[in-house]
This record gives structure tokens, sequence and C-alpha cells, in this order.
């Protein structure tokens, strides 16, 4: 057996994760003002790969970042680089799965910072972009964390998007997930015992670790 | 007409609505405040607290004028209204809204003005955190402090920006008796020291008649009586 898929998956999983985390957060950020026009519909647009069948999410992908789509062949003119069926295309199925997560959490985060502080920092003197950094940011930290660390979970676990548009490539598009899939398809049950063990693993790991936090977080805002 | 009023203070015009119906609450207040203490005086849903955020621009009144010296913060009529940050309003809150991830030296240090270098903001932080008996808080964080030690911070933190109005929102409520009065004397004797415009926001009757020089009182989202102190004895 190989190890190989495993270390692929969090390699994958990893770069989708900080992916997931700086677009995550800037929408989040913005979706917490309560002025934002349509923001309860953007939420639900970016939080629908949570219960869209992956097919369909595969279909939308492989529509939108083919070689003859127009962000496809764009991408493909300017970097004279693929995106599907490459290490690329796991990273996008992984972000767009570990995404709402982060979007999710974030939010409640950022909503949860008390008012009457940023009010306070545009009192002493803070700019929004001042604010967000020093205020809004390390006082919503562990939520957004808790918010990353299950995006990262989901996007070591995706499969079905992974399939669709990275190609199930040995060597090169095969993450763990896929690679269980195959052995087990083949009867070769044996050989994926130790990824199966490491992945869950990972997941009691991430779901004690996010437990953890919120257990803190609550407590301090019991202050 | 208030004390001293020599055209170093604030001027406040302010008029707004919200709500409909049985619910419907209207302020409309127009008044000055001269360097010294002003009280907002009256019972609370009165709008005082809304008179304040007007004043800092954390609120959009609908229609008046709010100016400092010769510098417009709001005007109705012509659509302008002048960032918060750049008002120098240092604004007490009423549940005084320290950042609980920073130290009070943080925290105090948060409104320095950065073209200060670090080493001489921290100094400043230090001798004001100092000078309110607080130096032993300053690398503590908020959730550490009494209710005394916390309020000295956030009057610390308000001074050090070195704002050119303070604005306090029912400051000592949550405090007791000997602590009040002690905090009280202190910013009194930083309030006047400095010449600071300062409107302060109170229900508390004993409050308002040891801080004031001069009352504004309120009711109902008017202003229904000025004076000074002396107006506050009586019945009430």
């Amino acid at each position: 057996m190989t190890w190989d898929p495993l270390w692929l998956s969090y390699k994958v999983a990893l770069i989708a994760t900080i992916i997931a985390l700086v677009i995550g957060v800037g929408l989040a950020t913005l979706l917490a003002r309560p002025r934002l026009p349509g923001r309860e519909l953007i939420d639900a647009v970016l939080t629908v790969p949570l219960v869209l069948p992956p097919t369909v999410i595969g279909f939308y992908l492989l529509t939108a970042l083919g070689k003859h789509s127009f962000l496809g062949s764009r991408f493909e003119d300017m970097f004279d680089v693929r995106l599907l069926f490459t290490f690329r295309g796991c990273v996008i199925a992984s972000s767009v799965a570990a995404l709402p997560m982060v979007v999710k959490s974030a939010r409640v985060a950022i909503e949860d910072v008390d008012a009457t502080l940023v009010q306070a920092a545009r009192t002493l003197g803070a700019g929004p972009v001042r604010i967000f950094w020093t205020v809004t940011l390390p006082l919503a930290a562990r939520g957004i964390m808790a918010g990353v660390i299950l995006g990262f979970a989901r996007a070591l676990g995706e499969f079905g998007v992974t399939l669709m548009i990275g190609g199930d490539i040995p060597a090169e598009t095969q993450t763990a997930t896929l690679y269980i899939y195959d052995q087990i398809m083949a009867n070769r049950d044996a050989t994926a015992y130790g990824m199966i063990a490491v992945l869950t693993a990972t997941a009691i790991a991430v779901l004690w670790a996010v437990n953890h936090l919120n257990r803190r977080r609550g407590g301090a805002a019991g202050h | 007409m208030p004390p001293d009023t020599d055209g170093a203070g604030l001027e406040v015009q302010v008029a707004l609505g919200r709500g409909h119906g049985a619910e419907r609450f209207s302020l409309d207040v127009s008044f000055r405040v001269p360097p010294g203490i002003t009280i907002l005086f009256g019972p609370s849903g009165t709008g005082k607290s809304t008179t304040l955020q007007a004043i800092a621009g954390l609120l959009r009144p609908d229609r008046g004028r709010i100016a400092f010296g010769g510098e417009t913060w709001f005007d109705g009529e012509r659509r302008y209204e002048r960032p918060t940050r750049l008002r120098g309003i240092a604004y007490l809150f009423q549940g005084l809204a320290l950042f609980p991830h920073l130290t009070a030296v943080g925290n105090v240090c948060y409104g320095i003005s950065r073209t200060v270098p670090r080493p001489e903001r921290r100094a400043r932080a230090e001798a004001l955190l100092e000078r309110l008996g607080v130096a032993h808080l300053a690398r503590r964080r908020p959730r550490t402090y009494s209710g005394g030690e916390a309020q000295r911070v956030a009057l610390a933190r308000a001074l050090a920006m070195e704002p050119r109005v303070l604005l306090l929102d029912e400051p000592f409520s949550a405090l007791d008796r000997d602590l009040r009065a002690q905090l009280s004397a202190d910013v009194r004797s930083l309030v006047s020291e400095r010449r600071l415009p300062t409107l302060q926001v109170t229900h508390h009757v004993g409050e308002a008649r040891a801080m004031g020089d001069w009352v504004l009182k309120m009711s109902a989202g008017r202003i229904v009586e000025t004076g000074t102190t002396a107006i506050l004895d009586g019945p009430d």
C-alpha cells in the first residue's frame, strides 16, 4: 500500500482551507453588515454547497472551469495551466466544500462582537480597516478558528466533487477518499485500513478541537 | 446663559424621530456645551444617550446642526456629516466598552494618534494610568479589574487621545457611593485642568449636583429647564 494519497489529501485540504479562510472571512465581514442589500440571499448561495448533491456542484464547476468555458479558457490563457483534472481541480473542489463552514462560523463570530466596542474604537479615532484588524478580528478569532478547523475536516473528507473535477488520477489527483473507494471496489479492503484509521482519528480530533474552542468562547463571553 | 461662553464650546441642535404610533419617540434639543461640566439630567428614556450618540456621530439625526468651534460636525441641510473618528470626542460609554483583548496600556494607547512614536504612546498611557491610580493594571486585561478600576482605565483611555470634547454616559452608575465621590472629584479636576467641554448624562440627582457647572433638564426628548445646579433642588 502507499500513503501518497493521504499526503496529497492533507496538502489539498491545507491549501483549500487557507483559500476558504481568506475568502470566507472577507465574505463574512460583508454579510455581517446589517445594511447589505440581499444579504440573506447571498448567504444562502454561499451555503448551498452544504446541501447540494456533489454531482450537481461538480457539474457546475465542470461547466464553469472547462477548457471551453469563459472562466476556464481565460485562466488557461493567462497562466497557461489547466484547472480540471489536476491538483488545482482538487483544491478548488475542497475549497468549495470548506467555504460554507468558514463563512457560517465567521459571520456568527463577527456579529457576536459587541457593537459598543466598535463604536468605542470609532470615537478613539480608528477607521473601518483599523477596527477590523484590531477589534473585530481578534475578538472573532476563536469562532473563525472553529469554522476553519471544520472547513479543513470537510475539505479533507471531500469525495464527490473531487472525483468529478479532479478525475481520480493515481499519484496526481487521487486523494485518500478516492483511494479508499478504489481499493474497496477492487476488493482490496486491507490496503485501505490504515488510511481509514487516520481519517477517522483526524475527524474525531477536529470535533474535539472545535468543541474545546466553542466552550472557551462561551466562557469568555460571560465576562 | 451658561457660564464662560467665549465660543470655545460645542453647539448642538439635534432633531430626530424614531418609531411609529404609541412607540413614537422624538428628540428635539438645542444647547451649548462650554468648557466645564454640563449635565444632561433626566429620567431614563428621555433621549439623553441618543443625544450623546448624535454628537459623537454614532447616530445620524434627521435635522439640525452640530458644530465645535468653527468646525461643522453635522449639517442636516447640507447633508454633511463629519466622521466620528475625526471629531476628537472622548466617549465614556455606560458599559465602559474596554477592549477585552487588550491590556490597560493597550486600551489607553488605542486612542493616541499613531503619528506619536510607540514608546512615547506607551509612556503617555502609563503616566495617565499612574495619575488615575491604576498603574498596577498596566499589563492586565479588563476582566480582572474591579468596577472602580475599570472606570479609571476607561477614563484614562478617554483622556489619552487628547479629546476636544468629553462625553460621559452615566459614568458612575455601577459604583457605590464612596467610589462615586472619589471618581467624580477626579473627573472634575481632570476636566478643569484641560478646560474640556464636557457633557455628562445622568439620572442621579446627587451625581448631577456634585459634578455639574451647568444643568440641562430633559424630559420626553425636550430640554425643559436650564440653569445652575440649583434647579435640581426641590421636590425631585
